[in-house]
């Protein structure tokens, strides 16, 4: 049994302001705002609402708003994630130009607060191909994916949310965006942040009664933002560990999230979602 | 409509030791929530020491996978899982019934009913393998496998993966599409693979690209699927 830490946690600073987080629009009206801004009207377009998203479409697009949350999703239906066959054009658009297009077209769509959003690296959707008579491998780049991230208070803001991600074909077209940011608006007060020593000691004593081989591949300090399928209303700084359990040939990797104030707000982790009860299973019966 | 099928393990007995998970109901159930949301039927819920490797064993290999996972149109598996340097999936089971793991060198899909299958596991698609030898001899009518290259989370704040998954291709959005948006984690370098099969080059892109589970590509025998398909995001 052993832990191996592969990075170390930065520097935190004593305090740090805890943020209320303002819900972004989900109604109809934003809804459709958005999704004429990026050129989803006509005459087949039309509006739908369910319990979980909002969304509006036409025949070749779809944007739509997770309710929980305000993340916008948008793609492109004909050419988001779809090679183009029957061309011989290899990709072309380099890392930089895909950057240049995507914070253009973020910043003609309006929903990023451009003081916060950080570029932090282009993703490629790639995709590969093999023949069995020839025994011949393939690969091509389908799009680029423009990762941006958020800092507040010179703090990088993790977690699920938090992100916005800018897809971009081969002809240099958007077809995809997904964005979560929940806007910070007011500071509700300044928190002293727990040492790291502390963390890292309640942290290595959990693994060290897990008895495996634990590889920590990620250390951070940071206001932490969750994803789309949920509530929350504040933003407060976490201690975030990534790591993997090794075990014969069939490992694992876990993440632990720990609040990082003196004082939490909000629950950053809620009960299952989907719990299942189980009885048992008649062996005699097919 | 579809007929689902999920089978998930989060506890592991001493005859089949593994690290313990928490969120493979999530993820599994999750899935066939949504799916059932959009109209789909369930087939069976397996977790935990009701989840059987036979279920996904061929018979030929002595299993009773007709029954169960070739039985369904589309399955879904989470748990521990592994490909090793001989090009061999396996995944891990709570119990031995009648092994511990099951391998891909034992499946035969598509054989009956199974067209899309779900692998929520680590490097049930490995890149780093030579991932046409891990599951060539397994595509007999299948149509695609969705998995992930690298170790996957299990994790409260990726578990909401399955729900997603199924509420996109449940709603006959492209299933491939569908995995990769629900899967993919920027912050947790979680990465998504799907994969097809086709007769040509041209069918099997358009199958990856483009299958969703009102589209009514044909089943594939064995012997004529002539080329494979894969994407992800790096």
């Amino acid at each position: 049994m052993s832990v191996t830490f592969n990075k170390k946690l930065p520097n935190v600073p004593d305090e740090v302001n805890v943020y209320e987080l303002s819900k972004l629009d989900s109604s109809s009206s934003s809804l459709i705002a958005i999704a004429k801004s990026i050129g989803v009207s006509g005459k087949t377009s039309k509006y739908d609402s369910d319990d979980d998203v909002n969304s509006y479409t036409d025949v070749e697009h779809i944007v739509q708003i997770y309710r929980k949350s305000g993340a916008l999703e948008y793609r492109d239906l004909e050419k988001y994630g779809v090679e183009k066959t029957g061309s011989n054009e290899k990709w072309s658009i380099s890392d930089d130009r895909s950057q240049e297009i995507a914070e253009q077209y973020l910043k003609k769509l309006n929903i990023i607060n451009e003081s916060e959003m950080i570029f932090t690296k282009v993703t490629h959707l790639k995709g590969g191909t093999y023949s069995i008579d020839s025994r011949t491998t393939e690969e091509s780049t389908i799009d680029s994916g423009v990762i941006f991230s958020r800092i507040i208070d010179k703090i990088e803001v993790l977690g699920p949310g938090g992100n916005c991600m800018v897809n971009i074909d081969s002809s240099g077209d958007v077809v995809g965006i997904s964005h979560l940011m929940r806007p910070a608006n007011s500071v509700i007060e300044k928190v002293k942040i727990i040492p790291p020593e502390t963390v890292l000691n309640d942290l290595e004593k959990k693994f060290n009664e897990m008895e495996r081989e634990i590889l920590v591949t990620n250390t951070s300090f940071g206001y932490f933002e969750l994803g789309k399928s949920d509530v929350q209303t504040k933003l407060q700084p976490v201690y975030a560990f990534i790591y993997e359990v090794h075990n014969d040939g069939t490992d694992k990797k876990f993440v632990s999230v720990i609040p990082a104030a003196t004082k939490t707000y909000e629950s950053l982790e809620f009960k299952k979602r989907f719990p299942s009860e189980q009885s048992i299973r008649d062996q005699s019966k097919k | 409509m579809v007929r689902v099928g999920v089978e998930w393990i989060n506890s592991f007995t001493d005859a089949c030791k593994q690290t313990g998970l928490s969120y493979c109901d999530d993820t599994s159930v999750g899935f066939l929530t949504a799916m059932k949301s959009r109209g789909h039927t369930e087939g069976f819920n397996w977790g935990n020491l009701n989840a059987w490797e036979t279920d996904f064993r061929d018979p030929d290999f002595g299993g009773d996978d007709t029954n169960w996972i070739d039985n369904v149109d589309f399955a879904h598996f989470s748990s521990h899982g592994g490909t090793s340097s001989e090009n061999v999936f396996t995944g891990c089971f709570g119990i031995a019934h009648t092994d511990c793991r099951w391998r891909s060198n034992r499946a035969k899909f598509g054989n009956k009913s199974l067209k899309w299958l779900a692998l929520d596991t680590c490097e049930g698609l490995e890149l780093s393998r030579d991932v046409v030898a891990t599951w060539q001899n397994a595509f007999h009518g299948l149509h695609l496998i969705v998995a992930f290259t690298g170790l996957s989370s299990d994790s409260w704040w990726t578990g909401d993966r399955g729900f997603w998954f199924g509420w996109n291709a449940g709603n006959n959005g492209k299933i491939i599409n569908s995995w990769l948006d629900a899967c993919y984690s920027y912050w947790l370098d979680d990465k998504p693979v799907g994969m097809a099969v086709g007769r040509t080059r041209e069918d099997a892109i358009n199958r990856r690209d483009n299958e969703r589970v009102n589209s009514n590509f044909s089943n594939i025998p064995n012997n004529e699927v002539r080329w494979f398909a894969w994407k992800w995001r790096h």
